[in-house]
């Protein structure tokens, strides 16, 4: 079993990037100066994941306001509107408003994620939204069916997928975080899953779903490898079943991507803690592939605080290689 | 039915300016205060103009309704700046200690309030327990409900202060509960709002808002409040019909603006919304507001907003042979 430290999501925004988007909004700066900025932010993350220690890392998505609003924003059909809460977090994000037949434009992600992989030295995780999250989060005023906007995101990601398949990324990741939900309905659950098994078929990525805030149903796990998915991403920190419980998960996986540190608190584990806990749990796991992740995006802490965070993440997985080893 | 709002008002200028320099030391306690006194006189004088019964103080000395109570009470150190939603960011509370009260928080801006509000009732509002422990970062207490009912002990001593000053509407804000997922939360809150108000003899209020706010009955009968007050506009009214399934008894403040849009609703579209409303529940059970605090709106807009309520308020009042 490979095991590596990964990181699952964002990176908080620098505060000089931060500053140059207020700078931008008060048109202070034009977008080919911010662009730049951004560009040399995001070289920065790169570079502070990697001393951080981690195999696998991800572009920071750093001029993303949320998990949905830079796709969705790039789509005909769509308004965004006022702000709601993201999941059970004090985070907002601008809800959609589909008031038309859906219509992908351009390629969105391409030149952020092409630049994450030229200048990265470690395996790289480009991130999408996941299709049947960004339904759920969507006020639906044009289809019918919540089914069908089910479909009309995946034929748009479809698209952007079309371009990001040139990039010679590690990994493909659609964040799911919705597949926690009590309220999720069985058949937008089917709908969706076949909307994913076409949409991973051919990739030259390995392809993951990533969920978080909550406990997965072990059943939809394991739906989802048998439509193809290679790994799948489970929250340990906010899913508080006990070990036993845990375990269901693991029969019949594939390979693995575990949230083990906290990323919605400040305080910093011990990575000795971790890995002896973590240790108990690869009792219970056979798969080719496993990666240790902080448990969701890193945007809910200080930027100070992601790069310890990391730190942390990355001397437990390698404690626990060794316990492996 | 009478008119009120929820709580903070757009910052005006004068206490934008005096918190910049007391944060930066060059000003001390005695000038901000100052400051904050005009930029309540300020708030009140929009209040009074756009005719709202039940007013606030705008709070105008608050940051962010989390960090403002943490700066002031014992246990929290505040940590570096935690993105909320685009690019704005707060400085999220760290628990580090045992949470207690040290002095009064908000009093001090209450009295300049009701010092303007020629006679008009002024709110007393906190940021309640359940919302504090959610928003802090907790690096302090092995259990949540120890915090929370910490949190509580040391907010009761604020509202007490508060009643003793003459408050004679109190108001704990819960927005967090709107996210919670588990029924353990509900009942650690009503709990939490029991120790908030325990033998308080004024006017006890919850607000809550944005998020999932169907989840939160029937638990939500059996809070220790006289009045609920919720955000109804910005999510289509869509809880009138699970207040009237639940035989929803308390009084109700009814968000009727949306506060995360410029554009400011017609009397007509407000009058609807009142209508739905009483088709579910009494107008003296009533107490219409915009949905949430209008702090991050532009003053000329939120005043607007204000007006357009109260024009609506008394149109719905005539109709009804109350005005």
């Amino acid at each position: 079993m490979e095991i590596l430290s990964a990181n699952l999501g964002n990176y908080p925004r620098p505060p000089d990037l931060r500053k140059a988007i207020d700078r931008f909004k008060r048109g202070k700066l034009t977008r080919g100066e911010l662009l730049r900025k951004a560009s040399e932010c995001t070289v920065r993350i790169i570079r502070l994941q990697e001393i951080a220690g981690l195999d696998v890392i991800t572009s920071g998505m750093l001029l993303w306001d949320d998990l949905i609003t830079k796709f969705m924003e790039g789509l005909e059909g769509v308004e965004l509107n006022g702000l709601l809460r993201f999941f059970d977090n004090n985070f907002y994000y601008r809800v959609p408003v589909v008031k038309g037949k859906l219509r992908w434009r351009h390629p969105l992600l391409t030149e952020e994620y092409g630049l994450a992989v030229k200048v990265a030295r470690k395996r790289v995780k480009l991130v999408v939204p996941g299709p049947l999250t960004m339904a759920y989060l969507c006020r639906n005023e044009y289809y019918p069916k919540l089914n069908e906007l089910i479909w009309e995101l995946g034929n748009a990601l479809k698209r952007e997928l079309s371009y990001l398949k040139e990039i010679r990324a590690d990994y493909l990741q659609f964040d799911e975080p919705i597949l926690t939900e009590e309220e999720l309905k069985i058949e937008h659950f089917e709908a969706y899953l076949e909307v994913i098994g076409g949409l991973v078929k051919g990739l030259p990525f390995k392809s993951i779903v990533a969920t978080y805030f909550g406990c997965l149903n072990p059943k939809f796990l394991q739906a989802l490898f048998d439509v193809g998915i290679y790994m799948v991403g489970l929250d340990l920190i906010s899913c508080k079943k006990g070990l036993a419980d845990l375990s269901r998960y693991f029969e019949g996986a594939k390979a693995l991507s575990l949230g083990i540190v906290d990323a919605r608190n400040t305080k910093l584990e011990d990575p000795k803690d971790l890995a002896i806990t973590l240790a108990k749990v690869l009792k219970h796991i056979d798969v080719k592939e496993l990666h240790l992740t902080p448990n969701t995006w890193l945007d809910y802490i200080p930027y100070e605080r992601a790069f310890l965070k990391l730190k942390v993440l990355s001397e437990a997985t390698k404690e626990v290689r060794r316990y492996y080893e | 039915m009478p008119t009120t709002v929820v709580g903070s008002y757009p910052k005006f200028e004068v206490a934008k300016e005096a918190l910049r320099r007391y944060r930066k030391g060059d000003i001390g306690e005695e000038e901000l205060d100052k400051a904050i006194m005009e930029a309540t006189k300020l708030v009140v004088k929009d209040y009074l103009n756009a005719g709202i019964d039940i007013i606030s103080d705008g709070e105008q000395r608050r940051e962010d309704m989390a960090v403002f109570f943490a700066e002031r009470l014992e246990g929290f150190r505040i940590s570096g700046w935690v993105r909320v939603f685009d690019n704005i960011y707060f400085r999220k509370p760290v628990i580090i200690g045992e949470v207690k009260f040290k002095r009064p928080i908000t009093v001090k801006d209450w009295k300049y309030a009701l010092a303007f509000s020629k006679g008009r009732p002024v709110k007393g509002i906190i940021t309640g327990p359940y919302t504090m422990a959610d928003w802090s970062f907790n690096e302090y207490y092995k259990e949540r409900e120890e915090l929370v009912i910490d949190l509580a002990r040391a907010l009761h001593e604020e509202v007490k202060e508060l009643e003793r000053a003459g408050a004679k509407y109190i108001q704990v804000d819960e927005p967090a509960l709107s996210t919670h997922r588990e029924r353990q939360d509900m009942e650690l809150a009503r709990e939490a709002l029991r120790e908030v108000f325990k033998g308080i003899n004024a006017k006890r209020i919850i607000h809550i808002c944005y998020g999932k706010l169907e989840r939160l009955f029937p638990d939500l009968l059996e809070f220790p409040v006289d009045q609920v007050d919720l955000e109804m506009k910005n999510s289509g009214y869509r809880l009138l019909p699970v207040l009237k399934e639940y035989s929803f008894d308390k009084e109700l403040g009814l968000g009727v603006v949306d506060v995360h849009t410029l554009r400011v609703e017609s009397v007509e579209e407000v009058v609807r919304g009142i209508k739905m409303a009483l088709e579910v529940i009494g107008p003296e059970k009533i107490y219409v507001d915009p949905d949430c605090g209008l702090k991050l709106l532009p003053r000329e807009i939120a005043l607007s907003k204000l007006k357009v309520m109260v024009e609506a308020v008394r149109k719905v009042r005539k109709e009804l042979g109350s005005e």
